[in-house]
């Protein structure tokens, strides 16, 4: 009794029915949905993002009573109290004492282990958001009973006890009873090691009624093809190796545990003095006497020893031990974190506590014995106490304080939930707890996007920043993504700090207090989306009013060779072809007739350099093969000569097919103009490019801004611009004075690139630097330009400031990749309050301060543009024509076309590419420098892909990293950015490129590596407007365990291509066009079953179904079932499996064509010649499910009885035997 | 009456370690010589071969005597509960720069976790022999 005012106590808000407890991953189910969870916890589950295959089918229980509580008239609140939070309040004080006691009698000793078991700081965390956990926790000393009574009374319902409370656990959460499975056969070896084999025929029924109660979730995980999604689930990788160490692990103490409010930020807490007396208490136990130290101690302190070993995860000691487990001991793979062993150390620190105690209390009670008896009680309580305090006072907060859904969310559940079509409610960044959904109505988390359904549209950066997160709905295509998706509503929720539960702070509100605000006007900003009324008043919810419906026809898909640049394919899909945005990734596996669509040179490497050109291959269709090219009307070039300067738009063509050059639409004049002498420039943006006479068109580029043509003025306001009459300044500046010890020198040089003097600034420590002011005219737009150069520094830099203006300075570090003189130019706008500008140049010193950086500066000028035209860029859209194309090639047979002049390979910008020369860089970077323990490493070493020498970098802690100097690159021009990597021991390489435009743009990937072999990168990289040079980084990831994890790369190279990207395409057709049905009509009869009705298809067209794709999705024909037709085997007449494919790379598509499936009586045939289809799509594992449960359900029930018919006859046995000895 | 002795590691128990180890080293059976060579021989092999540091080395050593010599494992245990109250310690003085060079508080907390283990590993052994014993005698389990 005690124990359980002490439960309600420190749990008060768990017991009172009538109100809510949400907290992050704990969410707030809507009661109609979960009332129908009966039905729909299925082997798919539909009720988030796009559905997933069901790996937590064991969930099913908890489900059906969910649904039971709901149905009954309670609500959801009530459910979940009943179910999961009473349950662990009660169960983690009292469930520790009825098996303690169990062990020894003692109502003292159990109350004292058991206030500890409950109050473990573990144990406290895991309940303010992983209830399954927590549960499961609380229960771990009650199997262990049930586990002890099957074993003393070797009886039927014993064991089925103990099976049906084993099963219940694995329902709530299967990892930690992976754990416990351990622990239960250690214990029973262990204690009744020598009867176990005279008792075996109990153990082994035991064993068949957990197999036999588990088969409603093992036989779908085991045959419905789920292997794939745990796998995946299992493989991702280790966790969190810096929250877990030893001292942490002795003392029992969660890394996040503050004593109140639970750390949220991963960082981890210091450990409260105080727990340090439970190790020391607990293993005390171990110095008793050998005549009264017990059995029990020792095999709990093993427990709390290995506990210990797996809770510290990597540290010290036997750092690799966690991971070698990770990777070879079979269902180990489940635990990416040490974490979840703390339940050893609880459960072994339990049982030597009482070990101790037992053995104080034991004997003769004298007073020494009851004073440290008391003291050592009196120090479990007051450490539990403390631990118990924040759940009393609500300081510990989360699912201990009660929360109240805000009305909009309320009013939102009504609008939503009373709705009959089918759609979607995309959120973002991501859902409130308070979020409705439902299975007719699934919440989507666009954050989430990059691991759901969406991974194709959101891009390579991992980050969850909000830029990246709005990606994919800022597409030309998410109009379309969108309406394939069935998204009708797109929600901005509310930052709920009343209810404690403002995720935005991990979606950028941690920079951004308004970042919420940035979201809404985002979205307002898309065209396709309209603010929707439904009655809120703060939550920001947009329309989109084409959302697909869940099951629909369509007859237009395309056949793309590959899921890259969908940008570019969708654009020329809708403006060349007519077509929308569906399409299917071409797979060989697959046979799904639809119009291949080829994007010539979209995977151009290096190989398809040969000396005639880049060359590009593709396949010609049975019916029809068309070229198209993108005639470039953004492109421009120019002419200047005999007094005119002409400026085209459009490409030249340099397509050639077997040699012969394919005729393409001539560039037009967009702008003529007479021009007198002097220079002139074309910009765009803040790019200048100079004009030069040329008797034949010269290139500009592709521009995306309007293009400026430009005079340049002959003066230049820049006073002694080549410093033929001296420095600038009499001393040279220092520019980052940290401290007073600057190692810095100015003077003039003879190494110069025009004239006889430059300046040289030289840099040991700190930053040298000087400048010269000039006089500027406001509001007009400037040429600057000059000349720099280096022999031993990474980089030169400028500051342009306008003095007096409130204006933002212009700056700018610029790459030095070699010895020669380069020349920098950029416009200048200069604002309308400047009348002066200030220039400074700098050299910068390296890190080390041991080496003398020289930088030198020439040929300064400042001169005046005069604007002579401009053409918009509004006006020069790009379009697609058609390009004449021979079709020699034979029909389904493949074709070459060469792209460009004679091969003029461009030069590697990456120097030392192969590290023949050396390293790039004299020590190795450490690129996750998260605390001062970091072990990385580099080396050169023999070897590799290409040349002698490879990199070789090392990390066991952190990331090791290195890179080469800035390279030099144009903006809005596309790179050949290759490599070749390879490990012996890692998952991955990864890459890095940052580049200096003004949004700061990074390109990264992960590269997984799966074997030892060499592996190739080959990436075309496009340079974002603004950028001038661009820093490459490559690394190597530590992965916990204490091992040297080693990546080598080699061969590097970024070249530029010529412009041949996004440029043709060869459109292929070997089958008749689909066309749509009369009418498709469905009929959801559960998650996994919806029945649809197909009239009038005279022709092939392609179903869609709103789900996200698995191969366990069939479309089977709704033909009479037989009584066994529900079975996993029984032959179903369906759409052949080559013929499912992934729509939009993410949703489940079938290309239906009736004539050739319409065979026997399948169809009904109309008198037009048109068919007639029903079909049932069906998620086929399901029948998996089914089967495991009626086999479960059965065993249950038939055990039960018998065991409740036993208990009968034992009853009247002993009732007739108690009445004849009576009457004797 | 609980004696302390039975519940502490004291400084009688220390003085009859001692006792026990000069007696062992005067009277040294030649099973205690073998022994003595035997873990002289692991040592070094320690040392040379796996280079592992003194402390590690010595752990590796007292665990092999402890087992050997079916020492109780109630030593180990003891010096592991004077190891752990000294990472808090270790670690408040590392944290105002006070440490000392000879132990670091995660040097301190590895001895615990070792010294624990060898500990429960012999007296899991010690307990072994007087398990085959009962078993042995039905006589006296009878009575």
């Amino acid at each position: 009794m005690l124990l359980l005012i002490t439960a309600v106590v420190t749990h008060l808000p768990w017991f009172q029915l009538g109100n809510t407890l949400t907290h992050t991953d704990w969410i707030v189910w809507p009661d109609e949905t979960a009332r129908s969870l009966v039905f729909t916890w299925t082997a798919w589950v539909p009720f988030m993002n796009f559905g997933e295959s069901n790996i937590q089918m064991s969930f099913a229980l908890i489900a059906t009573l969910w649904s039971a509580i709901i149905g009954a008239g309670l609500n959801f609140d009530t459910a979940v109290k009943l179910t999961f939070f009473i349950p662990i309040a009660v169960f983690g004080f009292v469930s520790p004492y009825l098996f303690f006691r169990k062990l020894a009698p003692g109502d003292g000793v159990a109350f004292l282990v058991a206030i500890f078991y409950g109050a473990t700081t573990p144990f406290l965390v895991r309940q303010t958001a992983h209830l399954p956990i927590a549960f499961v926790y609380s229960v771990a000393p009650l199997l262990l009973l049930l586990l002890e009574n099957a074993l003393r009374r070797r009886s039927f319902g014993a064991w089925l006890a103990f099976a049906a409370a084993y099963i219940v656990g694995v329902c709530y959460e299967l990892r930690i009873m992976f754990i416990m499975t351990f622990v239960l056969a250690a214990y029973a070896a262990y204690f009744h090691g020598k009867s176990l084999y005279k008792q075996r025929r109990p153990l082994a029924v035991g064993i068949a009624l957990i197999i036999a109660l588990s088969l409603f979730f093992l036989l779908p995980v085991a045959f419905g093809g789920f292997s794939a999604e745990i796998s995946h689930f299992a493989k991702r990788g280790l966790f969190g190796e810096q929250f877990l160490d030893l001292a942490h692990a002795f003392a029992l103490s969660e890394p996040f545990w503050t004593g109140g409010l639970p750390d949220r930020d991963f960082v981890v807490q210091p450990i409260h003095w105080y727990l340090w007396l439970i190790p020391l208490v607990c293993f005390s136990a171990l110095l008793l006497p050998k005549r009264t130290a017990n059995k029990h101690g020792l095999f709990f302190a093993a427990v709390a020893l290995v506990g210990i070993l797996l809770t510290k995860q990597s540290s010290v000691p036997f750092p690799s031990f966690f991971a070698w487990l990770y990777e070879n001991f079979p269902g180990f793979s489940l635990f990416r974190d040490g974490s979840k062993f703390f339940i050893l150390i609880a459960l072994g620190y339990a049982g030597l506590l009482h070990s101790l105690f037992t053995s104080l209390a034991q004997g003769r009670a004298t007073v020494r014995k009851r004073v440290v008896f008391g003291a050592t009680a009196m120090v479990v309580l007051a450490v539990a106490g403390m631990n118990v305090l924040p759940l009393v006072t609500g300081e510990i907060g989360t699912l201990f304080v009660p929360r109240r859904m805000p009305t909009d969310y309320r009013v939102m559940r009504e609008a939503i939930g009373g709705q009959e079509e089918y759609f979607r409610t995309a959120w973002v960044p991501r859902s409130s707890p308070w979020a409705f959904f439902s299975a007719d109505h699934p919440k989507f988390d666009v954050a989430e996007a990059p691991w759901t359904g969406w991974r194709l549209f959101s891009g390579s950066d991992p980050t969850l920043s909000p830029e990246r997160i709005m990606a994919p709905l800022e597409r030309s295509y998410s109009d379309a993504l969108l309406d394939a998706s069935a998204v009708k509503y797109v929600v901005v929720p509310l930052r709920d700090a009343a209810n404690d539960n403002d995720f935005f702070r991990d979606y950028g509100g941690h920079s951004d207090t308004a970042i919420r605000d940035w979201y809404v006007s985002r979205l307002q900003a898309l065209p396709y989306l309209r603010s929707a009324d439904l009655g809120t008043k703060e939550v920001a919810v947009f329309e989109n009013d084409k959302a697909r419906s869940y099951v629909a026809a369509l007859d237009s898909v395309l056949a793309f060779a590959s899921s890259e640049n969908l940008e570019q394919k969708y654009a020329f899909a809708t403006e060349a072809l007519g077509a929308g945005f569906d399409f299917l990734i071409a797979d060989d596996a697959k046979d799904v007739p639809a119009p291949v669509v080829d994007m010539l040179f979209e995977n151009v490497s290096d190989r398809d350099l040969s000396s005639r050109g880049y060359e590009a291959g593709g396949e010609t269709g049975e019916l029809s093969t068309t070229l198209h090219e993108k005639h470039g009307e953004r492109f421009f070039s120019y002419q200047l000569g005999g007094g005119a300067l002409r400026v085209y738009a459009g490409r030249p063509g340099q397509l050639r097919q077997a040699a012969v050059p394919l005729a393409s639409a001539a560039p037009r004049v967009v702008f003529e103009t007479a021009v007198g002498d002097g220079d002139y420039v074309a910009s765009l943006g803040t790019r200048i490019i100079p004009l030069a006479p040329a008797a034949t068109p010269r290139e500009i580029g592709s521009a995306a801004l309007p293009l400026k043509i430009e005079r340049v003025s002959p003066v230049n306001v820049i006073p002694n611009p080549g410093f033929e009459s001296g420095l600038w300044s009499k001393s040279v500046g220092d520019c980052n004075a940290y401290d007073d010890q600057p190692v810095l020198r100015m003077a003039l040089s003879d190494r110069v690139s025009a004239g006889e003097r430059a300046l040289e600034l030289s840099a040991t420590r700190h930053i040298a630097c000087t400048g010269t002011t000039m006089p500027v005219a406001a509001g007009r737009r400037y040429r600057l330009e000059f000349d720099y150069q280096s022999d031993n520094a990474p980089q030169a830099g400028y500051y342009l400031e306008f003095p007096g203006s409130s204006a933002a300075p212009l700056q700018g570090r610029l790459p030095v990749s070699d010895t020669e003189w380069r020349r920098f130019s950029r416009a200048v706008d200069v604002p309308a309050d400047a009348s002066t500008a200030l220039i400074t140049v700098y050299s910068y010193a390296d890190d080390g301060g041991k080496k003398e950086v020289v930088t030198r500066y020439d040929s300064f000028s400042l001169r005046e543009l005069t604007p002579v035209a401009s053409v918009p860029a509004t006006t020069t859209d790009d379009s697609f024509v058609p390009l004449p194309f021979s079709a020699f090639a034979t029909a389904g047979s493949g074709v070459i076309f060469t792209f460009g002049d004679p091969a003029e390979p461009s030069g590697n910008l990456i120097p030392n590419p192969s590290f023949e020369d050396g390293l790039w860089a004299e020590t190795v970077g450490d690129c996750n420098r998260y605390d001062s323990h970091g072990d990385v490493d580099m080396l050169r070493t023999e070897g590799g892909s290409h040349g002698r020498y490879v990199l070789e970098l090392g990390a066991t802690k952190h990331i090791a990293c290195t890179g080469p100097t800035l390279l030099p690159v144009r903006e809005n021009s596309r790179y050949l950015f290759s490599f070749a990597y390879q490990s012996p021991n890692g998952l991955a390489a990864g890459y890095n490129l940052g580049f200096n435009d003004p949004d700061a743009t990074v390109i990264q990937e992960r590269l997984p590596i799966g074997d030892s072999n060499w592996h190739l990168l080959n990436r075309q990289i496009l340079v974002p407007a603004g950028a001038t040079s661009v820093s490459l980084t490559v690394y190597s990831y530590d992965e916990g365990g204490g091992r040297r994890i080693v990546t080598r790369y080699d061969n590097f190279s970024l070249s530029l291509l010529p412009d041949l990207f996004d440029r043709y395409y060869l459109v292929s057709r070997s089958a008749e066009p689909a066309r749509l049905p009369s009418e498709v009509a469905f009929e959801t009869l559960d998650p996994t079953r919806t029945l649809v009705r197909v009239r009038g298809a005279g022709a092939p067209f392609y179903l869609s179904l709103a789900e996200a794709y698995h191969d366990g999705w069939q479309l089977r024909f709704a033909t009479a079932d037989g009584p066994f037709s529900w079975l996993p085997w029984a032959k179903r007449e369906r759409i052949g499996d080559e013929r499912h494919f992934a729509l939009d790379g993410f949703l489940n598509g079938w290309y239906v064509d009736p004539a050739a499936v319409c065979a026997d009586e399948r169809c009904a045939a109309n008198p037009d010649g048109t068919y007639d289809l029903t079909f049932v799509a069906e998620f086929a594992p399901q029948r998996w499910f089914i089967l495991g449960l009626a086999i479960s359900t059965t065993v249950f029930i038939g055990s039960s009885v018998w065991v409740a018919g036993a208990f009968v006859r034992r009853r009247l046995k002993k009732k007739k035997r108690s009445s004849s000895s009576g009457h004797a | 009456m609980l004696n302390p002795r039975d519940y502490i590691f004291t400084f009688r128990d220390a003085v009859a370690l001692m006792r026990r180890c000069w007696a062992a080293v005067r009277g040294a059976s030649l099973r205690d010589a073998l022994g003595m060579i035997g873990l002289l021989a692991v040592g070094l092999a320690l040392q040379i071969v796996f280079r592992l540091p003194a402390d590690a080395i010595g752990l590796w050593l007292l665990a092999a005597a402890m087992l050997y010599w079916r020492l109780d494992g109630r030593y180990a245990i003891g010096v592991a509960l004077v190891c752990l109250p000294a990472f808090p310690i270790l670690s408040a003085l590392e944290s105002r720069k006070l440490s000392f060079n000879l132990v670091s508080a995660e040097q301190a907390s590895i001895w615990a976790f070792f010294l624990l283990t060898i500990g429960l590993a012999a007296l899991a052994v010690g307990r072994a022999p007087k398990l085959k014993r009962t078993k042995r005698s039905p006589s006296r389990s009878k009575r």
